[in-house]
């Protein structure tokens, strides 16, 4: 299975991530990325799903200069850099592992914190 | 005419100023938002010298760019072009200083990073590796961080030998190796720690080594300005002894020597570690003619009210042209150039001013 990040491929079971105004230069020019969640992992019901983890792992594979902006060489999410899985802080739900649906929205924002 | 680029890297984005027919020219700042700690040229190449930039932000974390259009457009890899290695479940912090390598060793960079390590790049700085001999050094439990951090912040190619070069870290001290980085081994004799007991001022290592210069006319003599104590060596940092003479004060961050005229050298002196202002509140460069064995005020034309900022380690530096200019920025936003032992002003109302370099171009 490619396992390359799609984001043109409007059929695919995917999630969206918003690219902050920052670092959409490093996105090609785009603001949204789809990133397909196809995945041998299922849930009971069968839907595709892929931890955060994965989603970002895939964004390392097709846009690495922004992936590397949001995580450390590590994997980690930046310690400036807050992500919301459809408006809830990571922090309030599994972290780095919270599972991905499709047609969730993925905000990369810039924390207070970091200025 | 030549023009001189001057590379002021700033705690908010990069600054470039070029002299052409006698007076400065500042441009728009670039890399806005960036910290950027380590600047370095490189005129190893044919053509134009490949310009470098250690820049951080705050949010999105580190890296280094490059140019080789001096400076009109800025280039990076995809990838991270330092990055830990998963063994060592590090992450680097910062990038604190940009070394291109000796002459003879083309396409060799050195970058200096926060935490404290070494890399190499071969590729003319575009792609670095660890060293892992620094990495791996039974004294890296005991490396402290300074107030600023704790960071790897010289790096001293040997020229001619590409076995041999020192670094110097803060905490740390200077640190050499003569196998081309396979092992490392501290040389710090002669280094007061002033922020010890009296009984344990001379360690091995640990000591707060601001930075270290090489000497233009033998690399076996350096430079060096360490947390209070001016001191210099003749026998490329085996030992040490105090230089101090002339100085109003022995504290201070940068220390930068001419690249042309051998037993030149330039500090800019604090009062101390506890009272981190310019003697008298006065903006004062002070430089030696004859390898340290006296310093000598060097200040005309530096505005005279009152300072209250300081010049940080890496803000100090010569070109190298002949004779050489001297440069140095402040933590006000200040830029000065020394031409003909006079300054000028060259930008005010920068970012603190964290790293500077200059060239000049043909």
């Amino acid at each position: 299975m490619d396992d390359k990040a799609r984001l043109v491929d409007e059929a695919a079971p995917a999630a969206t991530v918003v690219v902050p105004s920052a670092l959409v230069g490093f996105a090609g020019g785009r603001s949204h990325l789809r990133v397909a969640l196809d995945s041998p992992e299922e849930s009971e019901s069968g839907a595709p799903r892929l931890p955060l983890s994965a989603v970002l792992d895939r964004l390392a594979r097709e846009v690495p200069a922004l992936e590397r902006r949001i995580r450390d060489e590590r994997g980690t999410v930046r310690g400036h850099v807050n992500i919301y899985i459809d408006g809830v802080d990571i922090r309030e739900l599994g972290g780095i592992g919270t599972v991905v649906v499709p047609g969730a929205t993925v905000h990369i924002i810039a924390a207070v914190s970091g200025g | 005419m030549a023009e001189t680029l001057l590379l002021a890297g700033t705690r908010k984005g990069l600054v470039l100023a070029r002299k052409r027919a006698g007076s400065w020219e500042t441009e728009p700042l670039q890399l806005p938002m960036e910290a950027v700690y380590a600047v370095g040229v490189d005129t190893r190449g044919s053509g134009a010298p490949r310009l470098f930039a250690g820049a951080t932000s705050e949010h999105w974390g580190p890296t280094v760019l490059h140019s080789d259009d001096l400076g009109r457009s800025w280039k990076e890899p995809d990838h991270a072009p330092v990055a830990f290695p998963e063994r060592t479940r590090a992450a680097l912090g910062r990038v604190w200083q940009i070394q291109p390598g000796p002459v003879d060793q083309p396409g060799v960079v050195y970058a200096g990073t926060e935490p404290t390590a070494l890399f190499r790049s071969e590729d003319g700085g575009e792609n670095f590796e660890l060293n892992e001999a620094l990495w791996d050094h039974p004294h890296r439990p005991e490396w402290a961080p300074g107030f600023g951090g704790q960071a790897l912040h010289t790096i001293v190619p040997y020229p001619g030998e590409p076995e041999r070069m020192l670094v110097a870290m803060s905490t740390g001290g200077v640190y050499r190796t003569v196998d081309g980085g396979r092992s490392w081994n501290p040389a710090n004799t002669g280094i007061k720690c002033t922020f010890l007991p009296e009984s344990e001022q001379y360690p091995e290592f640990g000591q707060c080594v601001h930075k270290v210069a090489p000497d233009a006319g033998d690399p076996d003599k350096l430079y060096l300005q360490n947390h209070n104590g001016v001191y210099r060596s003749g026998d490329w940092g085996r030992t040490w002894t105090e230089a101090a003479k002339g100085l109003p004060a022995e504290f201070g961050f940068s220390v930068a020597a001419d690249v042309r005229k051998p037993g030149r050298a330039y500090l800019f002196p604090l009062t101390s570690d506890g009272f981190r202002f310019a003697p008298d509140f006065r903006r004062r460069v002070y430089r030696t003619d004859d390898g340290g064995e006296g310093w000598q005020e060097l200040s005309e034309g530096l505005p005279t009210e009152n300072f209250y900022s300081l010049v940080l380690r890496d803000a100090m530096s010569t070109d190298d042209g002949d004779p050489a200019g001297a440069y140095f920025g402040t933590r006000t936003g200040e830029l000065y150039a020394c031409a003909d032992d006079r300054w000028t002003t060259v930008a005010t109302g920068l970012p603190d001013v964290l790293s500077v370099r200059a060239v000049v171009l043909d």
